[in-house]
């Protein structure tokens, strides 16, 4: 157990928050498409997040059973979709609506900046461990 | 530690403190990379008062157990710091909606502390070196 421990544990933070924020990219991106492979318009994405055992180089867990985030999937949103008047859509139905992503611009505006600041938290984090690694590698030597 | 002969009573109790400190660190780092993780429940590591206890237990000379027994009373005793036992504090509080209890402003302040005492407990340990060391020299 020892300082590139807690860097392992933040580099997953970053990772995680990184895949946050393609998700919301993504998102964001699609906000008015109305078609897609699937069928219908594109359905809003969001990131399911565990705490996973670290495992160290050798596959073993550690004792202290120290927990690191994990994207394990992602899901798509249920939530109805957003169905607007337009009757001049191609993809207008019979009544004149179109159905639209059901893609709120706050809520994905909101994610980005959580997503950002632990971002943020994380990469201070690991600023902080390189800077006790540092001070570990002066002991001893001429001050 | 006894080095050549030399025992470092301080470079002993540095090396322990720095032990605990990363330790520490990977719990904070912990808190710090699930901040987003529903149900996880940050937990922090308390070691500073095991370790009082541990030192002012050497210093009186009785047989307890963190210290070694000694063969003579005029001995010093040596103080077995390798048993102290950090606290592991797990925090049970409910949280937030997402049953998510980590306080990220605690974990950035006690990641800054952390580095700091890091910092000291390597500069003692350095100094417990360096005076060895003269020891060494000191010879003519």
């Amino acid at each position: 157990m020892d300082l590139m421990t807690a860097m392992q544990v933040s580099a997953a933070g970053l990772t995680a928050q990184r895949t946050r924020m393609n998700v919301v990219s993504s998102n964001l991106a699609n906000i008015n498409t109305t078609r897609t492979p699937e069928g219908g318009p594109y359905r809003r994405k969001q990131v399911i997040v565990t705490a996973v055992p670290v495992q160290n180089r050798f596959g073993q867990m550690l004792a202290d059973r120290i927990r690191e985030p994990k994207v394990v999937a992602i899901t798509n949103d249920p939530t109805p979709f957003q169905r607007v008047f337009d009757p001049s859509h191609p993809d207008a139905d019979d009544q004149g609506y179109v159905l639209l992503p059901n893609v709120s611009l706050m809520k994905e505006m909101v994610d980005m900046l959580s997503a950002t600041r632990a971002y943020e938290a994380n990469s201070a984090a690991i600023n902080s461990v390189k800077n006790m690694a540092r001070r570990a590698i002066e002991i001893g030597s001429a001050r | 530690m006894v080095l050549f002969g030399l025992s470092s009573e301080g470079l002993e109790a540095a090396s322990r403190s720095l032990d605990f400190v990363s330790l520490s660190t990977i719990f904070t780092t912990e808190n710090i990379a699930n901040a987003d993780t529903p149900g996880y429940k940050s937990k922090e590591l308390k070691f500073e008062d095991a370790m009082i206890k541990a030192l002012e237990a050497g210093n009186k000379k009785s047989s307890s157990a963190s210290s070694m027994t000694t063969t003579d009373p005029r001995h010093f005793p040596l103080k077995d710091l390798s048993q102290v036992q950090p606290l592991v504090i797990m925090n049970r509080a409910a949280g937030g909606i997402d049953g998510n209890n980590v306080d990220m402003d605690k974990e950035i302040t006690r990641l800054g502390a952390l580095e700091m005492k890091y910092s000291a407990y390597a500069g003692i340990a350095g100094g417990e070196l360096a005076s060895i060391k003269n020891a060494i020299e000191l010879s003519p």
